[in-house]
């Protein structure tokens, strides 16, 4: 709902009335008396809700009141309807009068009934006209209630009680017996303030709120008056076509790695494990290969058209290759590094792009992984990683540690650290964490320098720094949004809503 | 990442440090993280290439070395009084023995080895399949001299640990919990690898240990053996235990483990020599190190300096590390005794990019530009979608995931419009019309490909509102051709798609490539999957758009 703008400095100059406004006008001069609103939105033939809204305007504008009186509708309700002919207490002055003027209580009971037979006799004592001794009634006196059953009567159908009937205290007593119900209606009037002569003048002018090509075309519009916008009211929700924010951020991401020379690699989602773990000198059996971790997908790829890396990789899994490594130390599965699986880092393809890649080279890629999660506020079995590598000649992890440095500087984070850490297919290793202003440390990526092991499998010559970052995860820090699955949200009102502001966060910590 | 948890106290005992803010930040530069719980405890996350590390001992011991309060030591076997005959189990061929007196248990010493051992079955045990281990107190132990073999589980009984009932390993298997988690592993036929003791068994690897040799809060000396599937692993494991019972000042006893074909002494206590190229360390890291300093970090690392040159030196690696596969594993240990924070940085050159003009990129910002203009709202939306909605649109090649974790996610898209129309399903009472758009991924077959599937990139746009919007969608399909430069070579010809009404559709070509379709969905399809509200929408692939951009450009720029 949207809040109602208080009203203020407009100023409305009374003369300049709408179509719709001079036909109230006109209707009510025509009608010459004050006039209740619904029948008054009969005779224009318009919707209640639509007048008043055009009688708030003319009130505005000094030229109409609205009055409201309130006034009391009454009506006799079922057990009113049925005492139309006589009134229980009636009927049990009449029966005694019939059996002689005194009879048994139990004996107008089993005549009239148990319940009229009680009302009455309780009424008929209140009255005087009966007494009740030992279970026997007796007549004293009785006089009919004429004027009970000709209001009653009145008030068959649904009228107004007017002044004289409501004070009555035979209504007084038949409302309160639940004979007649009442209810409080109110009713608004609306009359000229202005006399019918002034009226008359204030119409005769034609007010318009479109200039239209016709008005120009024409030279018309010099005989009206274009009426003043209404600052007033709110305009109908519009909303703006937009890029997506979580893509605006993987933008800027690109952007900055252009800059710094890097080139952009693709892949497919689907790829044999030799790329995802093997190229990486991750054993077979490493747990990051459990398939409670990964997402499979049936069959197995045809990688024998890459003898020369198949080769490699199992020198140096089974016994280190030539690298000067120990190697893993057991029997390298072809069939195990053939299958096929839904990648789950990015680094399976900076560093599949390395082989048989002369230097120098400098590649990222920003593209989507997947793992075995359920989602949840912190994870989503698909998410986004920035990864990228660099093979130049006399590069090292000082320089890693530099570039790594400028990535995060150039999109936005000023404060960072470095932490020693393991990854299988780099060393030294490194995460990184970064300090989002009013969020706190939150680990950004991890990064090494491949292992001569990795470097022996890809044919690589030169040292090759690499990282890989979760893009979600600085996302939802720098907006300021606590629940991943809102970056992949299915409501659309969600993206809608989100400020495009947000994004110049990233530059202003 | 395994968590190793502690009472701060406790640690700061073991290493002498009286700040936990102190011993926080040298775990942090000994790679791992930590926290202080809401039970008090701290939670050490500690990395799964440091086995060594995963014990509290193994922690202290490794921030001693690291602040200079320890030296690095080599530790020596005070003989080796047991033997171990192995009549090598099918499953399960090998086993390495050791023990360590005067270990002292205690209530909360007992409670954190039991945990260092769940920790060690749980990762580098690869949940025992590959390596298990059984601890004894050695003072409750029957005979120096013991059996590995297998066993036959119904003429063979124990007592299993925790228990008091002599049963027969079947039983063993069948009806504890342990036998039930693990019992499956090592099982042969109706054999099963045992370890026995003056002929009572004492162990039955991988699933539990007999009650006669149970760890108490008295026991003072430890035998401890391990078993598995590659003898490499049992010596590591083996000696990442030693390392950490040996913190409390004990000795070593060996074991002769007597093979049919050879004689082996169990633990392997020696301590490799390899050489560290200086150059190689200076290529690695970038620095410009003076031999002493980093003699000195890799002695904060725990390692023993042989021989220094001008060129190498020559390292120790002490017994217990068993991730040292090529010195680079010391050049990193090297960086870490620096302190990441002393290795300095050194930016990177910025290479300006030769950039292409025509880059997919660069169609694919022209596309959504375009879409943007005209009011669509783009959306971000996951690959994988519900198999069964695919279906039910009347697509039949989404690739399935073979181990999803729920029928939500167990497929991946082949059109973006199976993502997209998710998306409008969940939007059917927000104000109409819905107007969203989406350039991504999906993966289709891919007969010709080593890997039997591709990604194609592609962009769906669509519109719901309460009635069909087709004009618009259509307009729109023109205003992005026009974009494109391809306006004029773009025709539409009849579709024939179950996903839409027939003759309420349309191929899109441009010249004689086919790029994409649109259409109105067919209420039958809207009915089944639960929308109320028309859709019109296009799909178009952009990889397709790009090599007809390309093939149209390239001839150009020649002239």
């Amino acid at each position: 709902m949207r809040a109602t703008k208080s009203r203020c400095s407009i100023i409305v100059l009374p003369h300049l009335l709408s179509s719709s406004e001079v036909a109230v006008v006109e209707k009510l001069i025509e009608v010459g008396k004050p006039i209740e609103i619904s029948e008054l939105a009969k005779l224009i033939g318009i919707s209640e809700q639509g007048l008043s809204s055009i009688l708030e305007l003319l009130k505005s504008k000094n030229i109409i009141e609205v009055i409201e009186e309130s006034k009391v509708i009454g009506k006799v309700t079922e057990e009113g309807a049925s005492y139309i002919e006589s009134l229980p207490e009636e009927r049990v002055c009449r029966l005694l009068q019939e059996v002689g003027g005194e009879a048994p209580v139990s004996e107008i009971k089993r005549s009239l009934g148990e319940s009229i037979a009680s009302i009455g006799i309780i009424w008929a004592i209140k009255r005087g006209w009966i007494k009740v001794e030992k279970g026997t009634a007796k007549l004293i006196s009785f006089a009919p209630l004429d004027k009970h059953r000709e209001i009653l009567k009145m008030f068959l159908s649904e009228r107004e009680v007017d002044k004289s009937i409501e004070n009555d205290p035979v209504f007084q007593e038949l409302v309160k017996r639940k004979l007649i119900e009442i209810r409080r209606v109110k009713q608004r009037f609306v009359r000229l303030i202005v006399s019918a002569e002034e009226a008359r003048t204030l119409i005769s002018k034609k007010a318009v709120s479109k200039l239209t090509h016709e008005l120009l075309a024409t030279g018309k519009w010099r005989e009206v008056i274009l009426k003043p916008f209404n600052l007033e009211a709110l305009p109908p929700i519009t909303y703006p076509g937009k890029r997506h924010f979580f893509k605006e951020f993987i933008d800027m991401i690109r952007d900055v790695m252009e800059d710094l020379g890097f080139e952009e690699i693709h892949d497919d989602y689907i790829i044999p494990e030799l790329w995802n773990f093997d190229i990486l000198f991750q054993a077979q059996d490493h747990p990051s290969r459990d398939i409670h971790d990964i997402l499979i997908v049936e069959g197995y790829a045809d990688i024998s058209r890459f003898d020369d890396v198949i080769k490699r990789v199992r020198a140096v899994h089974e016994f280190g290759g030539s690298s000067g490594s120990t190697g893993w130390r057991y029997k390298w599965s072809l069939e195990k590094a053939s299958r096929l699986m839904l990648r789950s880092h990015t680094t399976a393809v900076t560093a599949r792009h390395l082989i048989g890649r002369n230097p120098p080279a400098r590649l990222y890629i920003i593209g989507r992984v997947f793992r075995r999660d359920n989602p949840d506020p912190r994870h989503s079995p698909e998410f986004t990683n920035f990864d990228g590598v660099i093979m130049e000649e006399g590069f090292t992890f000082r320089k890693l540690l530099g570039l790594l440095s400028q990535i995060l500087k150039a999109i936005g984070i000023e404060k960072f650290k470095f932490k020693p850490a393991y990854f299988p297919f780099t060393e030294p290793s490194v995460e990184g964490y970064a300090y989002v202003p009013g969020y706190g440390w939150i680990e950004v990526f991890g990064a090494g320098m491949f292992r001569p092991e990795v470097l022996e499998i890809l044919g690589v010559k030169l040292p090759v720094g690499a990282w890989g970052m979760g893009v979600e995860r600085l996302a939802m820090a720098v907006y300021g949004i606590n629940d991943i699955r809102l970056l992949f949200s299915r409501d659309v009102e969600f993206v809608r809503r989100f400020p495009s502001v947000k994004k110049l966060y990233l530059t202003s910590p | 990442m395994p968590v190793v948890r502690v009472r701060p106290e406790t640690l700061m005992r073991l290493t002498g440090i009286n700040s936990i803010e102190a011993l926080r930040h040298t775990l942090f530069n000994l790679k791992c993280e930590s926290e202080v719980g809401e039970d008090g405890q701290l939670a050490i996350e500690v990395q799964s290439d440091r086995i060594d590390m995963f014990s509290v001992e193994g922690i202290a011991k490794a921030v001693r070395l690291y602040l200079g309060i320890d030296k690095p030591i080599n530790i020596k076997l005070k003989g080796a009084p047991f033997k171990v005959y192995v009549k090598p189990p099918a499953k399960r061929p090998f086993i390495a023995v050791a023990a360590v007196t005067n270990v002292g248990l205690d209530e909360e010493k007992l409670r954190l080895l039991i945990e260092f051992q769940e920790r060690l079955h749980n990762t580098f045990g690869r949940n025992r399949r590959k390596v298990a281990i059984g601890l004894h107190d050695l003072d409750k132990l029957p005979s120096a001299e013991l059996e590995y073999k297998d066993v036959n589980i119904d003429e063979t009984t124990m007592i299993p640990l925790h228990d008091f009932r002599r049963m027969s390993i079947r039983q063993v298997l069948e009806s504890t919990e342990q036998g039930s988690l693990y019992g499956s592993i090592a099982l042969n036929g109706n054999l099963h690898p045992a370890i026995l003791s003056g002929g009572e068994v004492i162990s039955l690897p991988p699933v539990i240990n007999s009650d006669i040799t149970r760890l108490s809060e008295r026991t003072r000396n430890i035998l401890i053996d391990v078993t598995g599937t590659d003898a490499n692993a049992i010596s590591i494991v083996l000696n990442s235990i030693i390392h950490a019972l040996t913190f409390y000042g004990g000795e070593v006893l060996g074991a002769v483990i007597i093979y049919p074909d050879k004689a082996v002494l169990t633990p392997d206590l020696s301590s490799r020599i390899m050489r560290v190229d200086l150059s190689f360390v200076r290529y690695w890291l970038g620095i410009e190190g003076e031999s002493s300093r980093i003699v000195d970090a890799l002695m904060r690392m725990g390692y023993n300096v042989k021989t220094i040159t001008h060129d190498y030196i020559d390292v120790e690696i002490p017994y217990y590390r068993g991730d040292i596969l090529h010195q680079v594993d010391i050049v990193e240990d090297i960086a870490i005794g620096l302190g990441y924070e002393n290795i300095g940085i050194e930016e990177i050159e910025p290479k300006p990019l030769i950039r292409k003009k025509l880059t997919k990129q660069a169609v694919i910002s022209i596309v959504r530009d375009v879409l943007v203009g005209l009011g669509y709202v783009e959306l971000n939306t996951l690959t994988l979608v519900p198999r069964k909605l695919a279906e039910d649109l009347g697509f039949n090649d989404v690739v399935s995931i073979v181990n999803a974790p729920s029928v939500e996610i167990n497929a991946l898209r082949s059109m973006l419009l199976q993502s997209i129309i998710q998306v409008l399903r969940n939007s059917q009472y927000i104000p109409q019309p819905v107007k969203v758009f989406e350039v991504g991924e999906v993966v289709v077959p891919c007969h010709e490909c080593y890997n039997r599937w591709r990604n194609e990139v592609k962009v769906c746009w669509a519109i719901m509102d309460s009635e069909t919007r087709f004009e618009e969608v259509h307009a729109t399909l023109y205003a992005l051709m026009s974009e494109l430069g391809l306006a004029e070579n773009l025709s539409l010809r009849p579709c024939n798609m179950s996903l839409f009404t027939e003759g309420r559709c349309a191929n899109i070509f441009v010249a004689d490539a086919n790029i994409g379709f649109m259409g109105e969905v067919q209420p039958e399809k809207l009915e089944k999957i639960g929308i109320l509200y028309p859709i019109t929408l296009a799909e178009l692939s952009i990889d397709s758009i790009f090599s007809v951009l390309a093939n149209k450009i390239k001839p150009s720029l020649q002239t």
